[in-house]
C-alpha cells in the first residue's frame, strides 16, 4: 500500500483563544468526521496557534483543507508541508491531541527550536525536520516509539 | 558557556528542543534518537524504538549517548 498516504502539514491562528472546551468540541466533531473519511492527524494548540497533521487519500485531504481553510474559528492558514508518505504516522488517532509545554524558556545552548524551525522561511528541509520533530513527540507523548516504521 | 547557539555539532548531529524535556537528534534528515528529561531532573537517552540507552546527569552525555548509537550500529539489512 505504500505510496498511497497523502499527508499535509499546516499552522493557523485562532480568531479567539479557544478554551477547553471549545477544543474539546471541535476535537470531538473532527474525530467523527475523519472516521467517516479515513484522515488520520494530530492537533497541537499552543498561544493561539494550531498545527495540524492530516493524512489519507489526497483528495480526502484536499478536500479537508479546503474545509479547514474556510473555517471562520481561524486565519493565516498556511499549508507548509504536502507529499506522499509511504506509512502513516498517526494510524492510530482519528485526531490526536497532545498538549504542549511550550514555556517561554529558550532552548538550551546548542539547541533549535523546532517551532521556530516550522516558522522557517526558507522553509523546505528545515521546515520537514521540524515537522518530524514534533510527529515524534507526538507519538512518544502518546506512549508509542517515535517513528512508524513501514509495515 | 556558549554564547551562540551552535546548530550544527562538529558530529553533524542536529539537536533540536521541541518543549522543555523533549531534544530530537537527527543527522542529515535521519533521526538518531531522542532525550527526555525525567522528573528527577536526569536526562534519559532513547533509541527510535524508544528503547533506554542511559541515564544520565546532564543533558549534553545523554545527547552524547545517543550520537553515539549511529557510530555503533552497523549498516542494518533490510528489515
Ligand atoms: C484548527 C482546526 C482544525 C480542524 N480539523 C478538522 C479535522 O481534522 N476534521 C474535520 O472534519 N474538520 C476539522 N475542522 C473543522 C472544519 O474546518 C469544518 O468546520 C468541518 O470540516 C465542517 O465543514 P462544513 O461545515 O463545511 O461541513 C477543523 C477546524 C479548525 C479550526
Amino acid at each position: 500500500m505504500s505510496g498511497d498516504v497523502f499527508t499535509a502539514l499546516y499552522t493557523s491562528t485562532a480568531a479567539a483563544p479557544f478554551d477547553d472546551d471549545a477544543l474539546a468540541e471541535l476535537l470531538a466533531a473532527s474525530r467523527a468526521a475523519n472516521e467517516r473519511s479515513g484522515i488520520t492527524g494530530m492537533l497541537l494548540y499552543r498561544r493561539g496557534r494550531f498545527v495540524q497533521v492530516l493524512e489519507g487519500a489526497e483528495h480526502e485531504v484536499r478536500a479537508l483543507l479546503e474545509r479547514i481553510r474556510a473555517d471562520e474559528r481561524h486565519g493565516d492558514v498556511r499549508v507548509l508541508l504536502d507529499e506522499r508518505i509511504p506509512t502513516r504516522q498517526f494510524a492510530d488517532w482519528s485526531m490526536g491531541y497532545q498538549r504542549s509545554a511550550g514555556a517561554d524558556e529558550a532552548p538550551p545552548a546548542g539547541f533549535r527550536d523546532t517551532f521556530t524551525d516550522l516558522d522557517d522561511a526558507a522553509g523546505g528541509r528545515v521546515v520537514a525536520r521540524a515537522a518530524r520533530e514534533l510527529s515524534m513527540w507526538f507519538r512518544v507523548r502518546s506512549g508509542q516509539p517515535p517513528i512508524a516504521e513501514d509495515a | 558557556m556558549s554564547q551562540l547557539p551552535l546548530p550544527l555539532r562538529s558530529s553533524g548531529v542536529i539537536w533540536s528542543r521541541v518543549e522543555p524535556g523533549f531534544h530530537v537528534g537527527s543527522r542529515g534528515g535521519d533521526f538518531l534518537g531522542y532525550v527526555e528529561r525525567q522528573s528527577d531532573g536526569s536526562y534519559r537517552a532513547h533509541d527510535l524504538r524508544s528503547q533506554t540507552v542511559g541515564d544520565f546527569a546532564d543533558l549534553h552525555s545523554a545527547t552524547r549517548a545517543v550520537e553515539a548509537l549511529e557510530c555503533a550500529r552497523p549498516t542494518e539489512g533490510a528489515s
